[in-house]
């Protein structure tokens, strides 16, 4: 018999440098936004021990939060701009991931690598490629006026928001057709032809077979993307450098890199990481007691 | 935020074939004494109405001038000690010393000397507090100098090093903020003004009743027009653009009141906010920012071949320009503080001075410099001598100071809201 | 109109519009990037007009190219650095804790792989507030490369359990258990049994690990120190904007995808051929890599 404690010390480097490098930092986090400032130079003075934690910069954050006032607006536009981004993304995600999990077969390889690519190519090279099109001489302005579509040159970069949405939607799409396709591609054939069978169209058989066997997959997909796109700020700053289109992780970006309140910027991390842990806490439910339907359903 | 918050660098704002700097000798003319010299008077601090900043050290300001206090745990070096052998450590934004000047100090004094950068002042303070650092040599901002002296980083200057110090301007050898010149020495000066393109933009900023109305009425423009990327200078522009001449006001009426008018630009011409105004308008992806002098001294380095500096153009009040002036100090824990004051006395000479502002645009208030000789040699081209900062610019301006921790929470909130759109 | 409706959706047949989407989709997903390799090859200085063919962006123009602009050669430098150094700790530590995982039985079994799995749903900006204010406030490590590694590395062993994990479920422990049987010791049976079995995966995550790197922006930005410890995607987000910027920007990002994909196109074919005789996989190494067990 192996002893017991073989297997989890493969786990235990790992583990010390998790929680060293991911935990303690999450609470250094809490310790900085319920403590105080150096009054010289206003550095953060973490309070670590919870006895010694104030909320008065956690009140007076929260209190931009109302509606109306400052942070309330921000968080408004990204909740927008994420909502839209994800749609986005699933309306050309699942159309491509279905296509190449369950018909493309010569071409398959060659799609998949093609699938793949932009997870290799970095992320701000592919928004580079995009600003260097949407220059009011680019590429784009040109061949829409050479098609007629519009007379002037449009200033795409100027701040607006229709680019800076366009922009998330082609940087994370690829995020979410793997995870997609790798669902989408364990989804039993025979299930489907069950389907067919029965006498179902086509239609009616992606309604109601397809689509729901896939929905944990979006779901988990969808997952993958939004909880990163809400702190995503330097979409905005290079798309766009306007105030205009300003995200909450710009608003976090400008405390921290930008400022003496890192302390405020520290309660804007914490109102954003309960706000992600709500909706992660949201979808595992979802899940979970979507699973348990299936399996009272089998039963 | 500095000019030199930026992360790309600069390059030598002036490549003119035969441009020998040295054919501008150290014995030119002496500016002419000016006016508003009341208020480089001496009196002391200490009247009710003066703002306390941290560790007790009163705020400075151009009517309450302030000698920084000498602490018995902070004191300067001796007089007539030998200079260390380095190397010397300079700690600088970055690209704002001219390379050549620093190999200059470097072969005359037989010494290696190594720059390490930082990009924006609390990275500044965050390593220097650190305890980590060991730089020898750091530039700083007006705002910084009183928390610098209580939090006891830089040491008091010993003068008997500093025999240049007699070159520079007479108001800025006793600065307000640092009567006596205790701690600092100046090293350049500049305005905060407007720059636009003249052949894009219909009306100058002197065409308008209210100059700076050029940015609120630029809704044709929109998306081709920026502010800088600073806490304190927009947010400084809108109260001056309503008259408020207290740009360190800590009244949250008016500083909430300027910031509702810069958002207004966001509605209005959906305005940029960045520092790239020296690349920008040369470059027509803006055609109307905020900008600093030095900057826009070096606009037409970048311009397109073939288009000429006349498009360029740099505007600011002639009283009351937002004018500031960065300065050098020695740090508390240096290695090699002999050799410090060396580079700080060389820095002050009239011919490196020159040599340093012919790369970096922005002027250092040495009284050699004759703004007249540096448009009519070419330094700069005629339609930007509003870059050059007289010493009347700056006895007639009004400079951004430190707030209290309130007031620095205030204007930060501000700003904040401003960005938020 | 129902032969139309038919001869759209037929699940069985060729769907053409989805085929016509997905040949769409690739092409809108990858030559916006291969128009900004092109323009990294433009003979002027415009990034979105083309003036005609050139290398001088490379290595021609004495100032800016990236083989004479000290920053870019610093930041293509310190990108490799960090990779290297990435992937030199935290392959080892996330197969370390991949294997354990999977084969532990006890109670801190689930808290650990929930730890595991909260980097992967962290948005980077958490992570780099936090880490830059430990590293400064608690652990007193300077910024800079040491903090930047410590930084990547925390969350690409999330990305190594999961490779490893999903190579490990498929294996299972027969083949240990047969050789166990056989006399080895457990030490024995790992080194001899599991390690070969797990290369190919070992492998994968090791160019994962290299990519995530190369790629990784706000986590190297905030634990960054200034210009020397600059990276490329660094590089890019502090100049994509800016009116002087040339196509040396271009070239510089242009080079990192080379070397990204010479990586990955590398291994890949060291995976397959290490890959060739292993009992669990289907030989098509696309579908073992694409094959994600979160």
């Amino acid at each position: 018999m192996t002893r017991r404690w073989f297997w989890p010390s493969f786990a235990l480097p790992g583990a010390v440098w998790l929680v060293l490098l991911f935990l303690v930092p999450t609470y250094a986090v809490v310790a900085v936004a319920f403590g105080t400032v150096d009054p010289i130079f206003q550095n953060p003075v973490p309070a670590w021990n919870p006895l010694d934690w104030q909320f008065d910069t956690m009140r007076s954050v929260l209190a931009e939060f109302e509606p109306g006032h400052t942070f309330w607006i921000v968080s408004v536009r990204t909740l927008a701009y994420v909502a839209l981004s994800v749609a986005g993304c699933l309306l050309i995600g699942y159309p491509v991931a279905y296509y190449l999990a369950r018909h493309a077969r010569r071409t398959k390889g060659i799609l998949l690598v093609l699938l793949i690519v932009p997870f290799w190519v970095s992320y701000l090279m592919r928004m580079l490629a995009w600003i260097g099109l949407l220059f009011p001489d680019g590429l784009v302005n040109r061949t829409l006026i050479h098609l007629g579509v519009i007379s002037q040159p449009v200033g795409w970069l100027d701040g607006r928001p229709s680019s800076v949405i366009l922009a998330l939607i082609y940087g994370y799409v690829p995020y979410l057709i793997l995870p997609l396709y790798a669902v989408l591609d364990r989804i039993d054939r025979s299930v489907l032809e069950a389907g067919r069978d029965l006498g179902a169209s086509p239609i009616r058989t992606f309604f109601h077979v397809t689509l729901p066997l896939s929905r944990n997959g979006i779901l988990a997909a969808s997952v993958l993307i939004t909880l990163p796109m809400f702190g995503d700020y330097y979409t905005n700053d290079v798309i766009s450098g306007s105030p205009h289109t300003s995200m909450i992780g710009n608003q976090i970006n400008l405390y921290f890199q930008g400022g003496t309140q890192k302390t405020v910027g520290a309660c804007l991390v914490i109102v954003l990481s309960v706000f992600l842990a709500l909706l992660m806490s949201y979808y595992l439910w979802v899940t979970v007691r979507a699973s348990a339907e299936t399996k009272e359903s089998l039963l | 935020m500095h000019p030199r918050e930026r992360p790309t660098t600069r390059r030598q704002f002036l490549i003119r074939a035969g441009m020998v700097v040295g054919t501008l000798s150290g014995a030119d003319l002496i500016l002419s004494a000016c006016g508003g010299s009341a208020k480089s008077a001496a009196t002391t601090s200490g009247t009710s109405g003066v703002l306390m900043g941290p560790g007790g050290i009163p705020l400075a300001r151009r009517e309450h001038p302030v000698t920084l206090p000498l602490y018995a745990d902070n004191e300067a070096i001796a007089s007539g000690l030998d200079a260390e052998k380095g190397p010397l450590q300079l700690f600088n934004w970055a690209a704002y010393i001219n390379p050549a000047t620093v190999k200059k100090f470097e072969k005359e004094h037989n010494v290696q000397v190594s720059i390490t950068t930082f990009e924006n002042e609390d990275e500044a303070i965050a390593k220097l507090t650190s305890g980590k650092a060991s730089f020898d040599v750091w530039w700083t901002t007006v705002d910084l100098i009183s928390r610098a002296v209580a939090g006891k980083l830089i040491q008091p200057l010993n003068h008997g090093y500093l025999a240049n110090l007699k070159n520079v301007w007479p108001e800025l050898q006793n600065p307000y903020y640092d009567q006596h010149s205790r701690y600092t020495v100046p090293y350049t000066v500049y305005t905060t003004g407007i720059a636009w393109r003249t052949d894009k933009v219909k009306k100058a900023p002197a065409d308008y009743a209210n100059p700076y109305d050029i940015l609120w009425d630029s809704h044709q423009y929109a998306g081709k027009v920026a502010v800088l990327d600073d806490p304190r200078e927009a947010l400084a522009m809108a109260l001056l653009r309503r008259g408020i001449l207290d740009v360190n006001t800590e009244d949250p009426a008016l500083v909430n009141r300027a910031q509702k008018d810069l958002s207004q630009l966001t509605s209005i011409a959906n305005v940029k906010v960045n520092t790239n105004d020296y690349t920008d308008i040369p470059a027509g992806s803006t055609y109307i920012s905020q900008a600093w002098s030095g900057d826009m001294a070096g606009a037409p380095e970048y311009l397109a071949k073939g288009v000429k500096p006349t498009v360029l153009g740099y505007w600011r009040p002639d009283v009351h320009s937002e004018t500031q002036s960065d300065m050098i100090a020695i740090l508390r824990g240096a290695k090699h503080p002999v050799l410090a004051h060396t580079f700080l006395n060389f820095m002050l000479d009239n011919q490196n001075g020159l040599e340093n502002f012919t790369w970096n645009g922005y002027i250092p208030p040495l009284n050699s410099i004759d703004p007249d000789k540096l448009v009519s040699q070419g330094y700069i081209p005629a339609n930007l001598s509003s870059t050059v900062v007289r010493q009347s610019d700056f006895a007639k301006g009004v400079t951004i100071d430190a707030l209290t921790t309130e007031g620095q929470a205030l204007w930060q909130n501000a700003w904040s809201t401003f960005k938020a759109g | 109109m129902r032969r139309v409706r038919d001869w759209f959706a037929n699940p069985w047949g060729r769907p053409r519009a989805l085929g016509t989407i997905t040949w769409l989709y690739m092409a809108w997903s990858i030559v916006p990037v291969l128009i900004a390799i092109l323009f990294s090859f433009n003979d002027g200085r415009s990034r979105s007009v083309w003036q005609g063919f050139s290398t001088r962006w490379y290595w021609g123009d004495p100032n800016l190219s990236v083989f004479h602009d000290p920053a870019a050669k610093s930041a293509l430098e310190q990108s490799l650095r960090l990779a290297g150094l990435d992937m030199l700790f935290a392959v080892p530590l996330g197969v370390g804790l991949a294997i354990g995982l999977t084969r532990w039985r006890g109670y801190g079994a689930k808290p650990v792989n929930y730890l595991m799995l909260f980097p992967l749903v962290t948005p980077e900006i958490v992570m780099g507030v936090s880490l830059l204010l430990v590293f400064v406030l608690l652990y007193g490590i300077a910024l800079g490369t040491e903090a930047q590694v410590l930084g990547q590395v925390t969350f690409s062993i999330s990305y190594v359990v999961i490779i490893v994990r999903g190579r490990l479920l498929s294996i299972g422990p027969e083949y240990e258990e047969a050789a166990r049987d056989l006399g080895a010791s457990p030490l024995a049976a790992f080194r001899l049994v599991l390690v070969p079995l797990l290369a190919p995966a070992v492998f994968a995550s090791f160019i994962v690990v290299f990519a995530l790197s190369i790629d990784d922006f706000v986590v190297t930005d905030y634990l960054s120190a200034g210009s020397p410890t600059q990276t490329v995607p660094i590089a890019i987000y502090s100049n994509a904007r800016g009116g002087t910027t040339t196509p040396a920007l271009n070239a510089l990002a242009t080079v990192m995808v080379v070397v990204t994909l010479l990586a990955v196109g590398l291994a890949y074919f060291v995976y397959r051929w290490a890959a060739r005789s292993q009992p669990g996989t289907s030989g098509r190494a696309l579908n073992e890599i694409t094959a994600l067990e979160v």
